[in-house]
């Protein structure tokens, strides 16, 4: 006998993703996934001076504000044809790189950890013995037995309070969580770190963009980071310099503590390799340009399709058609009024909602198409297609964690375990672990380009008369962004933003494909119905950011969410 | 278009952090953003004290109130009372208030922020929360009659927070522009400065 389950977030004023699955005999047989928000970024930005579309667009959702900031002015410099001074690329890739440290650095410890960690089962750990299972792994410096006992007596202070605070909601004790009492202690005490460390990473995108979130220092054409290494008010040597210890100390703690937390993980829960596979057709943007135009990049971009790596190609510059022309979106299943599939320069939005029918219409989001197939994106789409070209740093951080997470399962693990729910998490450690060693790269370049006299940040242009299109892109920590943009003269006439998880968490197309949330549950074990820990799991590790635009405190406590077997 | 610059200063000299939570996007969402930039256009404040609108930073809020002993948050709350309607929350009633499953970064907001906060054995002891019942959240930019309305209270109730946390607060001679960018009408192109 089948059974529903819809779990079904009603946070603040809507909800904003619902996720159905039907479960028969212990295992997900189906599912459907529903964005229960519409996001209007096109009607508010039409009419509007294409100029001031970043600001609007850092706007639409809280937590990827940077994200949207430069992928709106990419689409304006795009639509242009204007290439920015090459202080400007190297200052914006050092923001991207940070906000990356923080943002995957959050993900792991604060946001999905607590899906594999069972906090109450660390009450039992052995601290000492905790330390030295931590100090045979890595080298860290903050694995001593001081530090687990530490952790220890706060957490049972915690707990013996009566109130588990900001654990309450986890599923602790569930059959389907396995780490040991000592690694689950040592999980907590680096969750307590993280949150350190990616406030850390965080204080670079603060200094450089002058605010986070939301920063300020993007123009049209730059940025506003005037450069005079003498002068205290400007970017500066003293600040390049506390840019390069904080990006450091980040690098430290991805090197030493999340990628070796990532692959003791994955090894202790190897019986959780085979789930979560879903769309293995990868699309991935190059990022971090090292040229003005951004045609060189030291992140590759390309795509990949049914899990075959050899199918590799490669998108090569800002302008490559080769992306341009084979984005689409459909709305054959979502809340919009028509039904088609069309490129993002010649869409319309138009809400039409109609009830929740997962035979029909069930969602806000609409479905994002390339070549007219589904594409999972994120870090593990880049990793993936950075290990297929043969990424110098992507290939060796990612067989370094391989190799690290099999001799712990005492298996040989190759890429191709990476097409899984625990690979997702595998890949985002391997990208931060990339990331940290370029956003250093990057700063080395930054200054030997001032070193040279360079000081230019700003490339001065005019709208033409008439009509122009462009598209501007980001490889987001949830993966590919791409902001869409026709202006006529001077005004924005049309603007579209497809974002990772639209990617991600769409639904259905005209010919019924599954997008990767739904086609990834499909085959999850399911140990207890009333507690899916198990959907969690790996809705959690795209990294979900659906919620982007409402927030509103709940303070009487009703029901933030809430889960129902029909 | 001006945001307020004094918040990406190293935290080591704030005490005391006033923020505007909300989407500037979504109508009312905007209020705790608009009171907090009229807060600063108005008042003239010591260094110990920001004042930021933070729009909806999920876990990003930390670094604005990690290091506060007192923090002041304007926002829009969940409740079934008439538009416009004003409530002021302690702490301990926040954090009281029961936490449901979580999907995504958004969801961590103020009340999972303070309860990260309390565990690490940090964050502000003191923490008010100004809210107001909105009218609308749709997706267009802009506060509604009774949402202004109760924006001046709002900052009347901030004010009055400060004064009692013995924060020195005095009217600017010259008030400056609250730069609510987004209630500015679409106003056409333009070229690179």
């Amino acid at each position: 006998m089948s059974k529903r389950i819809v779990i079904d977030p009603i946070t603040r004023i809507e909800g904003h993703l619902r996720i159905d699955v039907e479960v028969d005999q212990g295992a997900v047989r189906d599912a459907w996934s529903s964005g229960q928000m519409w996001r209007g970024i096109e009607t508010i930005l039409k009419g509007r001076d294409p100029r001031d579309a970043w600001l609007f667009t850092q706007r639409i959702c809280g937590v990827c504000t940077t994200v949207h900031a430069i992928a709106s002015v990419r689409a304006v410099e795009n639509a242009l044809g204007i290439e920015v001074p090459l202080n400007a690329q190297l200052i914006r890739n050092i923001i991207i790189a940070a906000h990356c440290l923080h943002d995957h650095i959050v993900h792991f410890y604060q946001l999905s950890a607590l899906d594999w960690v069972d906090v109450v089962s660390a009450l039992k750990a052995d601290p000492d013995k905790t330390a030295a299972l931590a100090e045979s792994l890595s080298a860290w410096p903050r694995n001593s037995k001081h530090e687990m006992r530490a952790v220890k007596a706060k957490l049972t202070e915690f707990v013996e309070r009566g109130q588990l605070g900001i654990f309450a909601n986890g599923y602790w004790g569930h059959p389907a969580m396995k780490l040991p009492p000592e690694v689950n202690l040592l999980a907590v005490a680096h969750y307590l770190q993280a949150l350190e460390y990616q406030k850390i990473a965080n204080q670079v995108v603060a200094l450089l963009g002058s605010k986070t979130p939301n920063i300020q220092n993007l123009a049209v054409g730059g940025v506003a980071n005037a450069i005079n290494l003498d002068n205290p008010a400007t970017l500066n040597m003293d600040k390049l310099y506390k840019i390069k210890g904080l990006l450091e100390q980040a690098a430290a703690f991805v090197q030493q503590v999340y990628l070796v937390d990532l692959a003791a993980v994955a090894a202790m829960y190897a019986d959780w390799l085979p789930y979560g596979k879903g769309v293995t057709n990868y699309l991935a943007v190059p990022d971090l340009p090292l040229d003005r135009a951004g045609t060189v990049f030291d992140l590759p971009g390309g795509t990949i399709f049914d899990g075959n790596l050899t199918t590799v190609r490669e998108i090569r510059s800002f302008d490559d058609p080769y992306f341009r022309d084979n984005v689409s979106e459909s709305i054959a299943r979502a809340w919009y009024d028509g039904d088609w599939e069309r490129h993002p320069w010649e869409e319309d939005t138009v809400p039409r909602y109609t009830d929740y029918d997962p035979d029909g219409r069930y969602s806000w989001v609409k479905a994002p198409r390339f070549q007219g197939k589904p594409m999972q994106v994120g870090p593990l789409a880049q990793v993936l297609v950075g290990y297929a070209l043969g990424h110098e740093p992507i290939k060796r951080w990612a067989d370094l964690v391989l190799d690290t997470a099999g001799s712990l399962a005492k298996a040989k693990l190759s890429p191709a375990a990476l097409h899984s729910t625990l690979g997702r998490h595998a890949a985002r450690g391997i990208r931060a672990a990339v990331m940290a060693e370029l956003a250093l790269k990057h700063w080395q370049l930054l200054v030997e380009n001032i070193g040279k006299g360079d000081t230019a940040i700003f490339t001065p242009w005019e709208y033409p008369k008439g009509e122009i299109r462009g598209f501007g892109f980001h490889e987001a920590p949830r993966g590919t962004l791409s902001h869409w943009i026709v202006i006529r003269d001077g005004v924005i006439a049309n603007y579209q933003a497809v974002v990772p998880s639209t990617w991600n968490a769409g639904p259905r197309d005209g010919k019924g494909q599954k997008g990767p949330y739904e086609a990834g549950l499909v085959g999850n074990p399911i140990a207890d119905a009333e507690r899916p820990l198990e959907v969690l799991r790996t809705v959690h590790s795209f990294d979900p950011c659906l919620a982007c635009a409402i927030h509103t405190v709940d303070p009487e406590g009703k029901e933030l969410a809430r889960v129902r077997t029909l | 278009m001006n945001e307020e610059s004094r918040s990406g200063d190293p935290p080591a000299h704030r005490r005391v952090a006033v923020v505007g939570l909300g989407n500037v996007l979504m109508g009312d969402d905007g209020f705790g953003p608009f009171v907090v930039r009229q807060f600063q256009a108005r008042y003239d404040y010591p260094e110990w004290v920001s004042a930021t609108d933070l729009g909806t930073p999920g876990l990003d809020l930390v670094p604005f109130i990690d290091d506060a002993t007192a923090v002041i948050v304007v926002d829009t709350v969940k409740l079934d009372e008439p538009p416009g309607t004003l409530r002021l929350y302690q702490r301990d009633q926040l954090l009281a208030a029961p936490r449901g499953q979580r999907f995504s970064p958004h969801d961590a907001g103020l009340v999972e922020t303070l309860q990260m906060l309390e565990f690490s054995g940090g964050g502000p002891r003191e923490v008010q929360l100004v809210g107001v019942v909105p009218e609308s959240c749709a997706p267009r930019p802009g506060l509604s009659a009774s949402a202004r309305a109760a924006a001046e209270l709002a900052l009347e109730a901030v004010a009055e927070q400060l004064r009692r946390l013995g924060v020195p607060l005095n009217d600017r001679s010259q008030p400056r522009d609250p730069g609510i960018w987004w209630e500015q009408p679409a106003a056409g192109g333009g070229r690179g400065r």
